[in-house]
Formats: C-alpha cells, structure tokens, sequence
C-alpha cells in the first residue's frame, strides 16, 4: 500500500490544489501545453543540448530504483526517459501526441501476435549496449529472459507488480521454485524472444514497456547476472540502457562477490540522484529519447512550499513529487510571462464512491443508481479547488484508455452535474428499501450508515456534502474517518463489511483498460488482493465466510476475460462495452471526477512534454534555454 | 555619656504594594552603645526584621521609601551610597540569620563560604582566608574545624550551621552584629548554647549585639535593655529590669505571659495564655492605639488617640494611654501574680 | 557509584526495551493493516503478499519477531542495531549506515543551535531577572512568549522565505549534492536553521534562567551573601547563577540528546539531511526497521544523557551523592 500511497500522493496534488484555482484554465492548458517532439521550446527558440536539470523530490523513489519492485510512478519516468531501455516504450508525450501508444524501444518493431492471440514474438535491435561498467555489452533476448526470472522471484518482487507477468506460461511455476524456467519464454536467438501465453491477454505488449522486464546485462555464469546476490538492493547496482546514468557508475565493480561490492555514488537513498550520460548510449538506435540536457541532480527532501520557492527563484527546475501550492498556482495562472510554465494534463486517475454490493441498502440497484443520480459531482469539484483539478466523471476508465469512446457518456448526467433530486427519488421509488415508494428510502437499512473516509483535506467536506445530497433519498450515514492507509486496509477488508467508501481514488498502472478493470472489479482482486471493494464477483462461500447475509452479487469477470482478449480498436470498444456495463447493469461506483495533474517549471526550462504513461514532466524531451545553460 | 554606636531616628520603612503602603517601620528611634546588648521583641511583621534589614543595607530605597536616619559611628547609612554601605556591611555591621538551614549557600564549603567574607574585606591570600575561617570555627566551637571547613552545610547540624554562620559574622570583627531569630529554628538545648556562645564571643569580640526575637523568654538573660515593638512602632523600651519586673504595656504583658517556663508549663498548662486576636494589616493600621482591637484593657481613648512612647522614668518608656498606676497595678495584679 | 552505574546502566536497558515494545507494537500490531501489506503494490496478488509477509519476517511468531529487533538493543557493537534485522524496507540499506552517515548533519544542527540558544538564552534570562519589571525584562518575556508559542515549522518557513526568498541574506535550504557538511557549514547553510531551532530554546531557557534566578535570588543564603557585603555582581553570578543554571544543565543535556535523536521538523523543513529527516520518512514510508532502529538510537542518547546529567549533579550539587 505505500506504493499506492505515493501514486495517489501524486494524486492529491490536485486536490490541494485546487483550493485556490478554481480557474477554468483546465481543458483548454492541456492542449497548450503540448508542444511536445516539435523541436522548440515554449518560448520559440531553437534546442540546444546541454545544461543539468536541478530537481527536487519531498521523497525518495519507493523501493531504492529495483526495477523489480519499483511500483511508483515517478521511478517509471526514472526508468522511461532516463535509464532503462525496454522491448517497447512510450514517446514522453500526452495521449493527443500519442503518448499513451506503444513504440517499439528495444524492438525493433511491435511484436507479432499469433491468431490466436497466444504467442507474441519481438526482435531486437542490434548495438544496444548497457551502460558503464558493461559499455562492450549488447542487449541480447537472453537479458530479458533474465529480468523476467527476476521478476518471477517473489523475493526479488516485493512490493512490484509481477501478478501482471502470471499470463506468460510457466511464469507462476518458476517462481515457485517448480520449474527451471520459465516454459513461455524461448530465445531462438540472442535477437529473438517468443512469447506463450497461457491465455490471450491483449495487455501483454505494454508489460514489456514496465521497468521489470527491462533487461539484466550478464555476468559470468551467474544466473541474474549484474542482479546476482542482490535480491533486496539491485536498485544501487543498477545497469544502465537509456541515455543515461548513475553518476559513478563506472566504479561499479561486478566481478568480486555481491556482498563486496560498493553501491553506485549517483543514488544516495534518501538524500540524493545524480545521473549523467551514459557514454556507451548510441542515440541511433533509439527514437524516443531526445535527451537534451547533458545531467540531473536531484535533492531527495524538503518542504513544498520552500521547494516551489526555489523554482521562483530559479534554484530548481522541477519538483518531482510535490504539490503546487495555491499561492504559487495562482501567481502561475494569472501572471501571463508565468502562464507557459504551468503545466495541467489529466493524469489518468478517477475518484469515485465505491458501494459494497453485499452490504444493504447498497446490495439494492436503485438505491446505487440513485446515488449517482443526487451527487452533486461539480460540488465536489468544487471542494477539490475547482475546473482546474479535472473533468467530471461520468464513468469509470480515463478517456485515453478508450480512445474518447465515451468522452460525452454519462448514463447520470443531471443538469450543471449539481445532482438532480427528482430523478434520484424516481429511481429511488423502485427500491425495495423504499416501501411505500414516495423516492425516500424508509426502511431501517437506510439510516445510519457506515461509510469510511479519509480524514486529510478535502475529504471531511466532500462526506458533508454526500450526506447533505443523500438525506433528501432518506440515506442517513454514520461517517468514520481514517488516515489514508487505514481507510483503504478497511475499505479492502470484506471482514469489516464497511458498507460504502466515501474517499478511493485509482490511476493507471499502464494505459491499458485492463488496469482499471481486473484489479477493481475482478474477483480475484477481493482480500487478499487488492482493490475490488465493492466484492465483484465474490463467491457465495466468500460472502459467508466474511459474514455477509447476502449471498448473491453481481459479477463482471467474463466480461472481463473477454475484454482483455481483444487487440487493435476493438480492445478500445471493448473497455468501452465493459464500462458501460458497469455504469448500467451493475452500477458499483459512483465516479466523480478524472483527475489533472498540475506542474510548474523553471523559467529556463524550455520544450516542456508531459509523459503520459508516469503523469510527470517528460525529463528527456525538456531541454534549458541556452543562455542559461 | 559617649557616642553611641548606632542611633536611629524616626525611622520608616514603607513599601509601596498594590494593596496599599504597607508601613513596615512606622518611625522607630533607638540608641545602641558600644558592647551593649539590645534585644527587640515582637510578634512577626510587627517590623523588627525589616526595621535591622534596612540598618545592615539589605533593604534599600529602590525597593522601599525609606525615611529617618541611621547613624552608625556617625555616618547616615539611608543616604550613603551602595559602594561605600557594602564597607560597613560585613566589615563593620553583620547579621546572622533565623534559618542555618538555609542561609548558607548550599553549593559551596563552609570554609570558603567564611573565607569570602574574610577576602572582600581584607587584602589576604586564599589561603590565610582559609586560616581565618578555620579559627573562626574553633572559636565558635566546632571540633576538627580543619576537617568541617571542607566540608558542605549539609554536612552540618542545624547548631553547627549557626555557629558557623556565626563565624562568618564575627570573622571582620565586627563593631556590630545583628542576630534575626537566632535561635528559633534550632532545639531547645542548642537555643541555650547558642545564646551562651554569642555572650561569650560579644565580650571576646567586644561588639555590640542586637538580637531579634518574637520570644522574650530568649532575651531575659542576654540582654541589656529591651525593646518591645508591635505594627511598626516601638510600644515599650527599657532595660532588663524593666520589661521583666515592671512592664508598662498590656502588649508586654502579653509576650510575658506567653513565656513558656521549662520547670512549670508541664505541671500548669494554663498559665501559657497566648495573646487574643492575630497582629494588624500593616497596611490598614487601627485607628488610634494599634494594639486596642487586643488589648484587654481598652477604653474609648484608645480607639481615637494614638498613645505617644512616653518616657516613666530615665531608660523606660511606654505607649500607652492607662495612667502610670494603673500600668503597676494591672501589671503586678494580673501578670506577676501568674507568672 | 559503581553500583549506582550499573543500576542505571540496567535501567537504561530497561527503558529501551519498554521503548522498544511500544513501538514494536504500535507498528506491528495496532495498524488496521498487515505490515506486509502496506509494502506491496496497491494492485497485488496473495503471492505477493505472502513474499512481503517472509521477507519482512511477519510469518514467525510475534516474539520471534520482537527478539530479533530486542537484540539489537544491548549496547554492544555487532548487536546494538544490527544489520540483518535493522534494515530498511524502503531503500535497502541498513539503518546504522544511514544513522551514522546522517549524523554528522544532525550533530552540526544540533551543536550550532545549542551554542547559540545557550548564548541568546541564559543572558537574556539573567538581564530579564536582575532587571526585573524594566523594559529589558518585559521586552526579553515577549521574545519569549513568541519564541515559545511559534510553531518551528512556521518559523522555519517564514525565515526561508524572508531571509532566503524575498532579502537574499542566506543561502537556500538543503545541502547541495556533493558538499561536505563542513563545507555547508562554512557556506551558511545551517544559519537559518540553527536560528530556528534555537529561537524555541532560546525562548524557553531565557524563561528557565530568569524564573531560576528570580527564585534563587529570593534565597535566605543570598542574603546571606549580601550581608557579607559582597558586591551584586558577585552576589549575583557566584551565589544567584551557581543554583540558577544547575538545572539548565540537566535541561540541556536532555534538549542536546533529544537533538541528536532528531530534530524533525527543522531538518525535513531545511532539507537537512540528518537523523530526523530519516525518521519522518521511515515514519511516512511505514519502513518498519528504520523507525525502530531510529527510536532506538533517540532514546538510547536521551537514557544516556539523563545517565550523564545524573552524574553531573553529583558533582554539580554536592547535597546529591551517588550510593
């Protein structure tokens, strides 16, 4: 859950945000921020190479960069523009330039994908070499393999996502030490890897865009290579492919025992980043990555407000993970030499209500429906700091992951999104919990209900204002607040039969559907998994187990399977289908609003993209004025 | 007859409060002699502490309006400035205090406590100072005073703080030393060698002393003459025999009846008969004779008129409106009858 | 005193363990979530929660995962800390490694701000108490009513962004990548901290000094003093400072340990990367080793320090002796 906090901390910002803005720069600064790989910079003037990027991060990457383990959005952007190479990758540019698309990185193309959606098979490029100390060394299929038999290891996997990997034939056996290797994965030749599914999953081709497949150079016959005897730390011994490196990595000494071996200087855990070029990085084997500035220094800690200061002031560029304070985003958007350093993209994240569909009154359709039917969505948003934190909500997945299908759908559109009472308490009159059917609930289910929320800002206002929306419905609600960690173990919890969760937000891991279908509403991601709170698809023996009276809730698994079979246009309709479904049929959430993420930069920074798959500025694409190089 | 030594005249004390002026010492006039004995009775806050803390300096006009004069061998001390009145302080004037426990200071050894006060005043090396302030405990009578000197105060006994306080008094020769509550704090016996050890030193040192006590049964053999002070004023002045066989004060003969009597107070409780009522508010005196919300002997005069200290004969004199015969025959009446 | 040593030696010990265990617990078994949990992924598998929950040694019994953390309580080098229990979740390093590596910073805060809070604070509570009710003293008490009463994070930030921000008198926050903390000291970059986190002990110990004193001079041993004819200075520094400051020097020797524990908030706002800013991260991180192993180090100095102070009254205050 830390993982998950740091990528809702991201999140937040716009939450606290908000408070000041209350603009309505939102959707139309997203397209003008895009100037994206169009080869000048915000203010026009030509790209010159050269210059360190001088950032700042509150706090460090999660898990001291193991491309195993790192689950956390900003350590993606790390890896993506800066220091691993995968098989695919992505263009560091919003989802309008096509940032949310896969290109091929490490491939040479695209992989090809048998009929029957069972076996991918990808072919490198050739003259991709590691960075220092493996300068001489070149990217091979076997590297890959590597990093997945890594990735296999639950050990070497702590805290990543390698449940993503457990479609790949034999991937679950080896990590349970019940195979040698991992029957899926064949390497004909040091340029060729074939893939076997043991079902399609049209998901595949972006878990090769994850660090965690990002290959692992040899060394000698150890099995993981570089990674041997590293289990926990291969973070600060970490081998290079992209553009650059850890400063030091040049001193990293492989061939005495892992235990003897000297961390790279450039990663000081907790304190400091320092990355360089990677002298070994052939750019001609790479057009993704522009890669302007010749360095990045990163200071690990601080205070927000101070740390936006010295953006002001020019002491720092960016700061990674922080949180633009109302002030500064006012300055920002109202001085117009400061407006083209504001950054606002939607970030690809939803907030939303999640009802338990086994706890009455929610176990009830109507009553779930009418729900969405009185929330005063724009309210909220309004609470959140207005326009500027995002679009309104009017399903469950982000725009991008269905190609727009369903930008303009919203089975509960009320007027101004303000909630529309009389049609809440029509749908409400059909409830059985409404006995005498006059649209307010009168049966005892429906009072005093409990609902978990978070207890930090904005979210005590927000229950106030869903239980100001719901009295009218006869929905009276028991509101217990928790600090955020607390509240989403409770919400996950089916022991704990929390009723309704007030506060969950989710972002993509990839930008693929998948993400936002089978962890949120797929059976399997019920306790101990995570984060299907509204027990989708939770079997009889499962809702007996935990207590629950009801023993019958909807499922959306098939569907789910189906979807993820797809490939091309029609996995967009696909998610599309799923989600309506979902909105319509089974009506677990109440979406709220989809989230933006809000950024400054530096007066020198010039070329500004904003990489759509980790949320964050696109490091390699940004480049310094040359006068203040 | 000579100079005196001391002679204070109309003296006052007041200190301003929130409340009001509180008048400590409300015009005290006394001679002391060289090598007298002055003892000065009182309840506590009739003033006498206040009325000997201003004569050492300790209380000074900053903190109090001081009025009078206090001419010590000649000098007024109310007017002479800090530096010059820390001279006399110590060198010529000293004080011991109620508390041995407490007034030394706890942090430091005794020796060098004394040996301070001995290096202030005269120009020596540390280490006669040290000689000085171990013959001075001899002197006071503390055994091994070579091994006590090293020693801190709360290696002491309360007997051996105040021999050691007294030490440090006596240690300039002083011309003058002022004893507050001597003995109060200390056993009965210990009250006893005190009291003798101060007769013995006065005459070894050939100083005059003035001892302050709410208990007139400390004085009666100490003393030269007594003064009996109460709400700031001096109420009855004489000498020993004086206050003892012939006192002219229905105050007086209050102090005197509350002497407890080793020999007897087991056998005859009831002769111990306090004094009615509790001391004035210094800040609202009563009108007229302060003493007459108490005094069993009241009559309307003395509830408008403020008696005048006046004298009956050479060394004894009184403030009180009962007429002289009046004054024998309660006094041989009630009080010698039952004591 | 030998014995009393050993006594307080093994009380010491005593009160790490009880340390200990309360944070063993808070961490362990109060949060709603398993610890294993909050470590994975948000999206996760049984799997993978089932990896975190061995690799964290959640699955051994409750006192087999206490005993390997109370080891590394005894004092003792190759216990006290130790790096196979000791290490971080988070980052991957073991904890005494980043104690140590950061505690030259938190010893530069630390020190500086001590001197300098001794300087502002013992004199202005000595003029505030011989002065009492002029000017000095009533100015000093609302120097110190502010001091006391600001928040340190508030503090901090409004002379960063005065002093920093908006005059450009100091240099900006944190320690530059590459630079020694000597060097950052002779840069000035601790200045500003060192004033804020002074400011609070200034405050607190000029009030200290002053009602100290205040009560001190009201002593009969003072009179005493006086009646000696001594001069007020002497009066004053000998007799009145010598009992005014002997209980500053215990407050002082816990404030000083308590810093090198930490001192939170000035280091996370400053960007300084010392003991304290590591244990609010494993604190926000929930990196379980890293804050026992940072509690510990904390209370171990204050135990050693309130060790040390006890000692010190002995020789300070000879009415206190040793059995």
């Amino acid at each position: 859950m830390r993982r998950y906090l740091k990528v809702l901390a991201l999140v937040a910002i716009l939450g606290l945000v908000a408070a000041a803005c209350g603009g309505d720069e939102g959707g139309e600064e997203t397209g003008a921020t895009g100037t994206g790989a169009s080869g000048t910079g915000a203010t026009g003037a030509e790209i010159q190479p050269g210059g360190t990027l001088e950032m700042a991060m509150l706090g460090d990457v999660s898990a001291a960069f193991d491309p195993q383990k790192e689950y956390y959005s900003v350590t993606w952007e790390y890896y993506r523009c800066c220091l691993l190479r995968t098989l695919l990758s992505y263009t560091g540019t919003p989802t309008a330039e096509g940032g949310a698309d896969l290109q091929p990185d490490i491939a040479t193309d695209l992989p090809e994908v048998s009929s029957d959606g069972l076996t991918y098979t990808f072919t490198l490029k050739s003259g991709v070499n590691y960075g220092d100390p493996f300068g001489d060394v070149s990217v091979t299929s076997g590297d890959i393999v590597r990093a997945l038999e890594r990735t296999a290891d639950p050990d070497a996997s702590v805290g990543g996502y390698n449940f993503y990997y457990n479609i790949i034939e034999g991937f679950e056996d080896f990590g349970a030490g019940d195979a040698d290797t991992i029957s899926g994965l064949e390497t004909p030749d040091d340029s060729t890897l074939i893939i076997t599914l043991s079902s399609a999953s049209g998901y595949l081709p972006y878990l090769f865009a994850m660090a965690a497949t990002a290959p692992i150079p040899p060394n000698g016959d150890a099995r993981l290579g570089a990674a041997e005897g590293h289990t926990e730390d291969y973070g600060r011994f970490l081998v290079a492919t992209g553009p650059y490196q850890f400063a030091g990595a040049e001193n990293l000494d492989f061939s005495v025992p892992a235990d003897e071996q000297t961390p790279v200087a450039g990663y000081d855990p907790g304190r400091a980043i320092t990355l360089v070029r990677n002298p070994n990085y052939d750019p001609a084997t790479d057009g993704l990555r522009p890669a302007y500035v010749d360095g990045m220094n990163i200071a690990i800690g601080g205070d927000n407000n101070d740390l936006y200061n010295k953006i002001q002031a020019g002491e720092l560029d960016f700061v990674v993970d922080g949180i633009v304070p109302p002030p500064v985003l006012r300055t920002y958007s109202t001085d117009p030499t400061l407006t083209p350093l504001l950054h606002i993209n939607p970030s690809d994240a939803v907030r939303y209500v999640s009802f338990n569909l086994a706890m009455p009154p929610f176990d009830d359709i109507h009553v779930r429906k009418a729900f969405n039917l009185a929330l005063d969505k724009a309210g909220m948003r309004t609470l959140r700091g207005g326009e500027s934190v995002g679009e309104i909500a009017g399903h469950i997945m982000v725009n991008s992951l269905q190609d727009n299908i369903l930008a303009d759908y919203d089975p509960y559109e009320t007027p101004n999104s303000a909630g529309d009472l009389t049609a809440a308490q029509a749908e409400m009159a059909q409830s059985v919990y409404d006995t005498d059917g006059d649209g307010v609930c009168d049966a005892p289910e429906c009072s005093n209900i409990l609902a978990v929320t978070d207890e930090a800002d904005p979210y005590p206002d927000q229950s106030a204002l869903i239980q100001q929306n719901m009295e009218p419905l006869g929905l009276t609600f028991n509101v217990r607040s928790f600090e955020r960690t607390t509240m989403y173990a409770k919400c996950n919890q089916p022991s704990d039969q929390v009723p309704i969760c007030l506060a969950p937000a989710w972002g993509k891991d990839f930008p693929d559907g998948y993400t936002f279908a089978d962890p949120l509403f797929g059976s399997a991601a019920i306790f101990p998994s995570c984060c299907n709170y509204q027990l989708l698809g939770a079997s009889p023996e499962l809702l007996e187990e935990n207590g629950y009276e009801i023993t019958e809730v909807p499922t959306a698994d098939e569907e789910i399977t189906a979807a993820n079979q797809q490939t091309g246009d029609a996995r967009f309709q696909a998610w599309a289908d799923l989600d309506v479904l979902l909105m319509e049929e089974i009506v677990p959430w109440a979406p709220y609003v989809f989230d933006n993420n809000v950024d400054v930069s530096s007066q020198r920074i010039v070329n500004y993209s904003f990489d759509q798959f980790a949320g964050l500025a696109a490091w390699d694409h940004v480049a310094i004025a040359p006068e203040a190089q | 007859m000579a100079e005196p030594l001391l002679e204070v005249k109309d003296l006052k004390v007041h200190f301003p409060t929130d409340d009001g002026i509180v008048k400590a010492v409300d015009g005290i006039s006394f001679t002391v002699q060289p090598g007298e004995t002055l003892g000065v009775v009182g309840e506590s806050g009739s003033g006498k502490s206040v009325g000997f803390l201003t004569v050492m300096g300790l209380i000074t006009r900053q903190q109090a309006q001081i009025e009078g004069e206090i001419l010590f061998q000649g000098q007024d001390l109310v007017t002479m400035p800090g530096d010059e009145m820390r001279t006399v302080r110590g060198e010529k004037i000293s004080m011991i205090f109620q508390d041995p426990m407490t007034s030394l200071h706890p942090y430091y050894k005794v020796g060098d406590q004394i040996a301070e006060a001995v290096r202030t005043h005269q120009k020596v090396s540390k280490r006669e100072a040290h000689e000085q302030a171990v013959e001075m405990l001899r002197r006071v009578g503390i055994p091994r005073p070579d091994d006590r000197a090293d020693q801190y105060p709360h290696e002491f006994s309360g007997g051996m703080r105040q021999r050691a306080m007294i030490a440090m008094a006596l240690s300039l020769n002083p011309d003058l030393l002022i004893a507050d509550e001597p003995t109060t704090a200390l056993d009965v016996t210990v009250q006893a060698q005190i009291l003798d050890l101060l007769d013995r030193l006065k005459e070894e040192f050939n100083a005059a002393v003035i001892i302050i006590t709410h208990d007139l049964g400390v004085v009666a053999e100490h003393c030269d003459h007594i003064q009996v002070m109460y709400a700031g004023k001096i109420v009855e002045a004489g000498d020993r025999r004086d206050i003892y066989y012939n006192a002219h004060h229905p105050y007086t003969w209050g102090l005197l009846r509350s002497i407890p009597r080793l020999d007897e107070a087991a056998v005859d409780k009831e002769r111990l008969v306090p004094i009615q009522g509790l001391p004035p508010s210094l800040i609202f005196v009563p009108q007229g004779c302060a003493f007459n919300p108490r005094c069993p002997h009241v009559f309307e005069r003395c509830r408008t008129e403020v008696p005048e200290l006046l004298p009956a004969d050479g060394h004894h004199a009184s403030r009180c409106h009962l007429s002289l015969a009046d004054k024998e025959r309660i006094f041989h009446e009630e009080v010698m009858a039952r004591t | 005193m030998g014995r009393y040593l050993i006594r307080r030696t093994l009380f010491m010990i005593l009160v790490l363990f009880i340390v200990s265990l309360i944070t063993f617990i808070i961490f362990v078994k109060l949060p709603a979530a398993d610890p294993a949990r909050r470590a994975v992924g948000r999206a996760t598998s049984p799997e993978n929660v089932e990896a975190a929950r061995h690799a964290f040694g959640l699955d051994r019994p409750l006192y087999v995962q206490y005993a390997r953390f109370a080891k590394g309580l005894v004092p003792w080098p190759g216990l006290f800390l130790n790096e196979d229990v000791y290490f971080s979740y988070a980052n991957f390093v073991p904890v005494k490694e980043e104690i140590f590596g950061r505690l030259p910073v938190t010893l530069a805060l630390a020190i500086g701000a001590a001197t300098l809070w001794l300087l502002i604070g013992i004199p202005i509570g000595i003029i505030s108490a011989v002065r009492r009710r002029s000017i000095w003293d009533r100015g000093a008490m609302i120097f110190a009513l502010i001091g006391v009463s600001a928040p340190v994070f508030w503090l901090a930030y409004l002379f960063l962004y005065i002093f920093w921000f908006k005059l450009e008198w100091a240099p900006p926050s944190g320690i530059p990548i590459g630079t020694s903390v000597m060097e950052a000291v002779l840069q000035g970059r601790f200045i500003l901290p060192w004033m804020v986190l002074s400011l609070t002990f200034a405050a607190f110990y000029a009030r200290m000094v002053r009602g100290n004193l205040i009560e001190t001079m009201g002593e009969d041993y003072i009179r005493t003093a006086r009646a000696k004819g001594l001069s007020e200075k002497r009066v004053i520094y000998r007799h009145g400072l010598r009992a005014a400051l002997t209980p500053v020097v215990t407050m002082f020797g816990l404030d000083l340990a308590g810093l090198l524990g930490g001192a939170f908030i000035t280091e996370t706002v400053f960007n300084l990367p010392g003991v304290g800013q590591y244990a609010v991260n494993a604190i926000f991180n929930q990196d379980f080793p890293s804050v026992m192993g940072v509690t510990i180090f904390g209370a171990f100095f204050i135990a050693l320090a309130n060790l040390l102070v006890d000692v010190a009254y002995a020789f300070l205050d000879p009415r206190v002796r040793y059995t």
